[in-house]
């Protein structure tokens, strides 16, 4: 228990080391703000660099190790020292032969753009975020059997509300919340199949349709507290609601408890 | 201590960069969810509303008329029932029997898309001739379509013989090169073409008729308008029902030679 509390005021502490991060290297994963010019941001999800002052690219790790390539980009597009704004946008895509070379050449392709505006002031700090996703296969999965032919293609698309908030409570140490609540989420598709009813008959369907995936109030927050000393940034905390893929925004399953950590290095 | 960064100039490949993935993604939605668009549905408002308000008058004048295009029109109604037979068979397959192996191929595809969606369906069938057990598209297709519309289908089904071999009852073939519709809810059934008979001879065919429980109602024009004409079917003409613009007339009819009566909505009698 001792060591627990020392360790506690030890993280809480601010070290002379410590960035005035704050101020000079504000915290860009959830604000409208973005990396300086050729800072690295490179941490357990995701790397990122700044391209120029107001922009910056970057990767997650996750999607590769999962074969998919992707890149994001994030913009900030007007900023003085109280209210910045940005957009971001990011590309995924994959292709189901990647992973099985007899499956159907169907091209998944996901765009998430996100709107963000921040207000910043000294010890506390909001971020309003509008998010849009969308999902969609390009080529036709295909079934096909001795007598019937399917084929389709499908979107899914996602919009999404986010509010974060930082306390700063000291030069190194913020509690930072997240609430994130989805908008919509819808999945449409199109299909046809041509069937042989009867050696004289063929049915062909060419069907498109829509299903509303938001099923009453789907959202979650998380409360995590927040570390960032000269280059390291350490992110822990605990949430509750509906899971929600990331930057898909794709709530799903009932509300449950999880863990919220990160941690990245700035340089 | 670095400054909080200032505003910043927007670049113009930046601007482009941004741009164009915001384009990509409100480009995703569209065409998802829609299906490819059929043929243009026939438009049945004008039929359908020649059957419900008719626009000629039976007179002592017209009636005999009327009659005689009535038993004109008898051999193209023994024609079109061998078409609408064949057709019946096709919308069986579209699935309006849930007991054809087409109706459950339509149930499939409704489960596989659950929920509301909108569509179409096309069904071909390869007309027999006169041998049913060979299958040939040189004995001519009939196809057919209809709309689904909230995971049902539409009422309305239209489509194409295309010279389309059917036998008829003395078993002799018919060649059809017709549009046709069915029009379920009213059950209003219409073709327009022509036909060639067992000798070659091409002839202009069409006719429409609603198909009641027991009986056919079918429009004749006359100069004045169309009257609608309802009988117990076939060619047994001897009662038939008239409805005209003075309202509904009930007549007894002979054929040879034709004559008859007919009792008005006022009680008004019109013989010929």
């Amino acid at each position: 228990m001792r060591r627990t509390i020392l360790l506690t005021a030890a993280l809480l502490a601010a070290a002379p080391s410590a960035h005035a991060w704050q101020d000079t290297e504000p915290a860009t994963d959830w604000s409208a703000l973005t990396l300086h010019q050729n800072e690295w941001r490179m941490g357990l999800f995701r790397g990122q660099y700044g391209i120029l002052e107001p922009l910056q690219i970057g990767t997650q790790w996750l999607p590769w190790l999962l074969k998919v390539p992707n890149v994001d980009l994030k913009w900030t597009v007007w900023s003085d020292r109280t209210w910045s704004a940005s957009v971001s946008g990011a590309f995924f895509t994959v292709n189901a032969q990647d992973f099985d070379k007899d499956a159907e050449d169907i091209q998944f392709t996901m765009v998430p753009i996100e709107l963000t505006g921040s207000w910043r002031g000294d010890a506390l700090a909001a971020h309003l975020r509008l998010s849009y996703t969308v999902v969609k296969t390009t080529g036709d999965a295909s079934v096909e059997s001795a007598d019937t032919d399917i084929k389709g293609v499908a979107a899914v698309s996602t919009g999404a509300l986010g509010l974060s908030g930082e306390w700063h409570l000291s030069r190194s140490f913020a509690l930072v919340t997240e609430l994130a609540a989805s908008i919509y989420q819808d999945a449409k598709a199109t299909g046809e199949s041509s069937s042989q009813i009867d050696p004289r008959t063929t049915l062909e369907l060419h069907a498109g349709g829509s299903a509303d995936l938001k099923s009453g109030r789907l959202a979650n927050g998380t409360l995590s507290a927040f570390w960032s000393w000269a280059t390291f940034n350490l992110k822990l905390g605990l949430g509750y609601g509906n899971y929600q893929v990331p930057t898909l925004h794709l709530f799903a399953g009932d509300p449950v408890v999880f863990p919220d950590l990160d941690m990245f290095w700035r340089f | 201590m670095r400054s909080l960064r200032a505003g910043v100039a927007p670049g113009v490949a930046l601007g482009a960069v941004l741009g164009a993935a915001l384009a990509m993604g409100l480009a995703g939605c569209k065409g998802d969810g829609d299906a490819e668009q059929p043929p243009r549905a026939p438009d049945v408002t004008a039929a359908l509303a020649a059957y419900d308000a008719p626009k000629g008058s039976l007179t002592a004048d017209s009636a005999p008329e009327l009659l005689e295009a009535l038993v004109a029109e008898a051999k193209a109604f023994e024609q079109a029932a061998v078409l609408f037979t064949a057709f019946q068979d096709v919308i069986g397959g579209l699935g309006g029997s849930s007991e054809t192996s087409g109706g459950q191929a339509l149930r499939v595809r409704r489960q596989a898309l659950s929920g509301a969606f909108t569509g179409w369906a096309r069904i071909e069938y390869v007309c027999p001739g006169l041998d049913a057990n060979v299958i040939d598209r040189g004995q001519g297709i009939i196809e057919a379509f209809g709309q689904l519309k909230g995971g049902k289908l539409d009422p309305l089904i239209w489509g194409e013989a295309k010279r389309c071999a059917l036998p008829d009852a003395d078993g002799r073939v018919l060649r059809f090169s017709a549009d046709m519709l069915f029009e379920t809810t009213r059950q209003l059934v219409a073709f327009g073409g022509s036909l060639t008979d067992a000798d070659g001879i091409t002839a202009p065919f069409g006719l429409d008729v609603l198909i009641l429980e027991g009986g056919f109602s079918h429009r004749v024009s006359l100069p004045d308008g169309d009257v609608v004409l309802t009988w117990a079917g076939g060619t047994d003409f001897d009662h038939i029902d008239v409805e005209d613009r003075a309202g509904a007339w009930s007549c007894g009819v002979t054929l040879a030679p034709v004559g008859g009566t007919c009792s008005g909505p006022d009680g008004a009698d019109v013989s010929f």
